[in-house]
Formats: C-alpha cells, structure tokens, sequence
C-alpha cells in the first residue's frame, strides 16, 4: 500500500468507514507530516505532540462514519488534532503538575511584559524557524492554537473558529495578541515595561 | 488624560479584532491624542511585519514526522482494523485472562454478600462467565449492552480511596479487596451507602459503556480494570488501561460518559 493510491481523501475515508482494512492508514500516510507539524506546533512539545496525535488519530479512525464531507477530510483530520493537543493542553494546565509551554505560572500580564524569554536573533532561516518555534512554545496554548490554524496552516479566521468552537472574534484577538507576543519574544518589539525601554521615537525612523 | 498604553487591546485594534465594535473608536482616538499610544501602535505595527515573516520561514519549513512517531501511530492501525474497542473483547478469548477472571469472581461475589460489601444495586463485578462469554460474541463496537445486561470488563466496588501517588501503584487484586473489606461493616456499608448515588448512574451497564467509550476515546487501549473508588475523597471510577505506551490508571468522575469522560486525573503506572 502506498500514499499514491488514486483515491481522493473523501474516498479513502469513505472507504475505512465501510470496512476497507487499509483505506485509513494509507490517508494517515498521505498527510502525516502536516498532521505531525499542526500537532507540534499546536502542542509545543514533542512528547505531548505524539500524545495528542495518536489521540486524534484513534478518534478519527472510530469516528469516520461522522465525517459529512462538509469540509474537506484534511481540515476534519486537523481539527481533530488541534482540538487533541488543546484538550491534553488544558487539562494538564489544570493538573498543574508540571508546566507545559504557555503554562507557566507567570499571569498574562506578566508574560506579556516579561522580556526574561527573549530569544537572540536569529542568522538564517532555520535559525529563525527554530526561534520561532521556541517563541510559540512560550505562548498560552489557545493563542498558539490560533496561530498555527490561520498562520501557519493558512485557515481563514472563520475556518479557524468552526475548528475550535469559538467565536471568529476570539480567534482574531487570540492571533492578535499571540503575534504581539512573538513580536517581544522575537526581539522585534522591546519590551515596554523594562526599565531600559525608551520609547522610540517614530518620527526620526529610530530603528526598532 | 491616562497614557498607559493597555498592550493588549492595542493588539486587538491593530490586529482587526476590535473592527464594528465600539472599543475600535475608542482605541482609535487614544492613538489619535496620545503620543504614547501612538508611538506603541506605530512600533506594533512594525514589529508585526517581521513576526508575519518570521511565522513564513516556520511555515514553509518541513516538518517530517519522526519514524518513531509514524510507526507507533501506524501499528495502532494494524492492531485496529476495526474498533480498537472491539480489540480488546477479543483478548478475553484467551484462556489465561479467563481462568484468572473465574478464579477470583466466585470469592467475590459470596464474600460481597456475606459482607454486604457491594452497595450498588447493580453489582458490576458479579459477571458470570455465561454473561461475559456472550458479551464476547459482540463487538463493543455493535452497541453497549442493554440495561440488565453484565459489563464484558472485570468490575469491582471497592470504595477504596485514592491520591495521586497511590493511584501508581497496580490495581488492586481481589485478594486486597476481601481484606480491605472490613469487618465492621456497619459502618463501612452506611459509608458506601452513603458514597454510592453519585456513581448510581454509572451501575448502569449502557451508562458504563458509554462512559468507558469516552475514557479510551480520551486515552485509547484496552480497558483491563473497572474500579468503583473514591479519589481524592470524592467517588470515581478508577480504570485500568493499557495503552500502545505502557499501562494507566484513569479516572472518571460521575458525569462520565454525559459529555466526555469527565476526567479526574490520569497517571501512567510506575
């Protein structure tokens, strides 16, 4: 069996729903790796990214006959795995035993106007994916989630808030403020509250 | 005027998500009169420029599954290729797993009513082998059983109490439950009887069904132990499962099954 089955995704899905044996593991193939990216970005932790992955893929695998074809099978397979990672997310904020990225005790208030996580900027490109990714680990995991739905897998905030049951509102302020907190993180915005920060002052073009 | 500039709903403003809303105005006009929020927008502005390229270099990145990953996920296919619920009925065939379920069943069930020991009305671990054997012949996946119908899961109503470092240790055996079962049962039986409504609900065999059905669909793996227990002083299911990653404890509060599995806390088994 490969990924190069000439089946579309709605047929492969329709298809393990109807008893074929391989239908689903060969779709799982087909999208892994953008299945594998959503979970580690969304959960900002290897560990809990295969968690959360594997969660989501039994839960996909027992529940294909719910699937309508109203979106397409990708976008159900992502919002099964983001929801997974947010789900673990809570409830080990809730737990509170041990920290997760974007859990930490610090209140929001004070991690927006921390500058402790700043990272070191970045040299080239893997350099900043990998700051990048150290700076969304640091977010509060539904600002995250957010995030990777609209900007990095390019959902539309309307598709963004269907996937996680919220309000389009809530996923314009969670991304808002998530790409403000990177832009601190990432040393493109200082931080306001240090008491080194001088304001810049925009009308001589101070460099940022 | 107060110049302080409120960082986050300076973000909402820029990033769109005031748009229709009257704190827009608002927000607008303080950028508008106030050089501090001015200044702040501006430089928001700019920073978000570079953080929007920043996000497509991690966009456009790669982001290969680990082989371990995909071969873990893959092999729950190929142990799965029907309900991974469905699976775990099919190891109670084996003879080992029912020999030791019919060495222990019958003790119980004449100690428990000796003892009173059971205080639901629905005793979940008084399974005859009849009742199991024929829950065997019929996928999980087909239903959950009828009400009256037994539990295909080894059951037991302990009311034992759990923390979080006890919940690590292995199931207790029934060797364990018939010691624990005190002898002075009058007040251990108004105790139970005491602990027992809020779990009621749970006696019932469809109710249990669907609530395990949310408890692997939150951890999936095989269901091995059902346990009628109080954690952390408060009446719970505590289930053992064994998963693809070793072996858990779970636990599931009253309203499991009503909207999820209404987990309490989860820990693997040291």
């Amino acid at each position: 069996m490969t990924a190069d089955d000439p089946r579309g995704d709605t047929e492969l899905l329709l298809a393990h729903a109807e008893g074929d044996p391989d239908a689903f593991a060969l779709l799982f193939r087909r999208h892994r790796d953008r299945l594998w990216a959503v979970a580690l970005r969304t959960a900002g932790d290897r560990e809990e990214a295969a968690d959360a992955l594997q969660e989501a893929m039994l839960s996909a695998h027992r529940n294909a006959g719910r699937f309508r074809g109203e979106s397409a099978v990708t976008t159900w397979l992502h919002r099964i795995v983001v929801n997974a990672c947010v789900d673990r997310l809570r409830r080990r904020s809730a737990q509170r035993t041990v920290p997760l990225p974007g859990q930490d005790s610090l209140d929001d208030e004070d991690r927006w106007h921390t500058g402790r996580h700043e990272l070191a900027a970045p040299a080239t490109d893997h350099d900043t994916a990998m700051a990048v990714r150290q700076a969304l680990a640091q977010l509060p995991y539904e600002q995250r989630a957010s995030l990777v739905l609209v900007d990095l897998e390019g959902y539309t905030v309307a598709e963004a808030a269907q996937m996680l049951g919220v309000a389009e509102g809530t996923i314009k302020s969670r991304c808002s403020r998530g790409r403000a907190r990177l832009a601190t993180l990432l040393g493109h915005l200082r931080n306001p509250d240090d008491p080194k920060y001088v304001p810049t002052d925009t009308a001589t073009g101070g460099d940022l | 005027m107060n110049s302080r500039v409120d960082h986050d709903l300076l973000a909402d403003y820029v990033g769109g998500a005031l748009d229709g809303t009257s704190e827009h105005e608002r927000v607008a006009n303080l950028i508008a009169i106030s050089p501090e929020w001015g200044r702040a927008a501006d430089e928001l502005a700019g920073a978000l420029s570079r953080v929007s390229n920043d996000l497509n270099v991690l966009r456009d990145r790669p982001e290969p599954m680990p082989e371990d990953v995909a071969a873990r996920i893959e092999g729950l296919f190929d142990g799965a290729r029907r309900d991974p619920l469905a699976a775990r009925v099919v190891t109670r065939h084996g003879p080992k797993k029912l020999r030791r379920w019919k060495r222990w069943a019958a003790p119980v069930a004449i100690v428990a009513a000796a003892l009173g020991f059971f205080a639901v009305g629905w005793v979940p671990s008084l399974v005859s082998p009849t009742a199991r054997d024929n829950a065997e012949e019929h996928p999980l996946s087909a239903g959950a059983p009828a009400a009256g119908q037994a539990s295909p899961f080894p059951t037991a109503v302990t009311w034992r109490t759990y923390d979080r470092a006890t919940l690590q240790s292995a199931p207790p055996t029934v060797g364990e439950n018939l010691t624990t079962a005190d002898s002075s049962g009058g007040s251990r039986s108004t105790y139970k009887a005491e602990a027992a409504p809020p779990l009621q609900r749970l006696t019932d065999p469809a109710a249990l069904q669907q609530c395990l059905n949310a408890v692997t669909s939150a951890l999936p793996g095989r269901v091995d132990f059902v346990e009628f227990a109080f954690f952390e002083s408060s009446p719970a299911l505590v289930i053992s499962i064994t998963s693809v990653n070793g072996q858990w404890r779970f636990v599931a509060g009253p309203d499991c099954g009503q909207s999820g599995p209404d987990e309490r806390f989860r820990t693997p088994l040291k």
